[in-house]
């Protein structure tokens, strides 16, 4: 969500290495499970 | 002992999203029982978090409140490679940058968000009030509902949190938050 942000966004196109690690973290299997469609899918699911 | 888990939460929170995670990489069982953001500070939330924040887990009936709390017990409790490095201070890093995330990143982003305002969390509360007041008993206990917070995303929820920074209303990402919170209240509608 940081590099969602136009704060996060400024902070982050400085620094190579995090933003590498990000897009690694974005891919896992985990994170796309986790994601605010996902979630409310889960939501519209349970009502 | 991986029976199921439950976390109680907003979608949207990144709090929330780091205990979901956890529980993801581990390949754990576990429910997300979705809040609707007015409901953190009333009961039966505040029986969970007595503080009124998320996540609040559940294992067994066992409650747990504090994110890094619940990661590190899901890791501990449910088989499957560690998370945490064993190692004291690859560990050490780990924490250090998991503190600076949560003391400097959060609330300067938070911080920054003309929406997060006492007056705003004020109108949304009175606006969930007034929707919860309109549902059956059984239904409000069981499951509170949301309305009227489609400026604001679900997950918000003061200084500490990382909403999605709803920030000015001429911003195209602002836009797109507005828009996934207003589908999450009408999702959690009645």
């Amino acid at each position: 969500m940081f590099a969602l942000a136009p704060e996060g966004v400024a902070i982050l196109q400085d620094h190579e290495n995090l933003n590498g690690w990000l897009a690694l973290i974005e891919v896992r299997p985990s994170m796309k499970a986790t994601t605010w469609d996902k979630l409310l899918e889960r939501v519209a699911a349970a009502a | 002992m991986t029976s199921k888990m439950v976390v109680h939460g907003i979608p949207g929170s990144p709090y929330v999203r780091a205990a979901l995670l956890t529980l993801e990489e581990k390949g754990a069982d576990y429910e997300f029982a979705a809040m609707a953001p007015g409901a953190l500070k009333q009961h039966p939330h505040l029986s969970r978090h007595p503080f009124g924040r998320i996540p609040a887990f559940e294992h067994d009936g066992w409650m747990l409140y504090e994110t890094q709390a619940i990661m590190r017990y899901v890791d501990a409790v449910v088989p499957g490679p560690r998370l945490q490095p064993e190692e004291p201070r690859a560990a050490a890093r780990m924490n250090q940058l998991m503190g600076i995330t949560d003391w400097y990143i959060m609330p300067q982003v938070s911080a920054r968000s003309p929406e997060i305002a006492s007056s705003r969390r004020a109108s949304i509360g009175r606006s969930m009030k007034t929707r919860l007041s309109r549902l059956s008993p059984t239904r409000r206990s069981a499951s509170p509902r949301s309305d009227g917070c489609s400026t604001v995303m679900p997950g918000w929820r003061g200084t500490r949190s990382a909403s999605p920074i709803c920030c000015s209303r001429r911003n195209s990402q602002c836009s797109r938050w507005r828009r996934k919170a207003w589908r999450y209240c009408r999702t959690t509608r009645t």
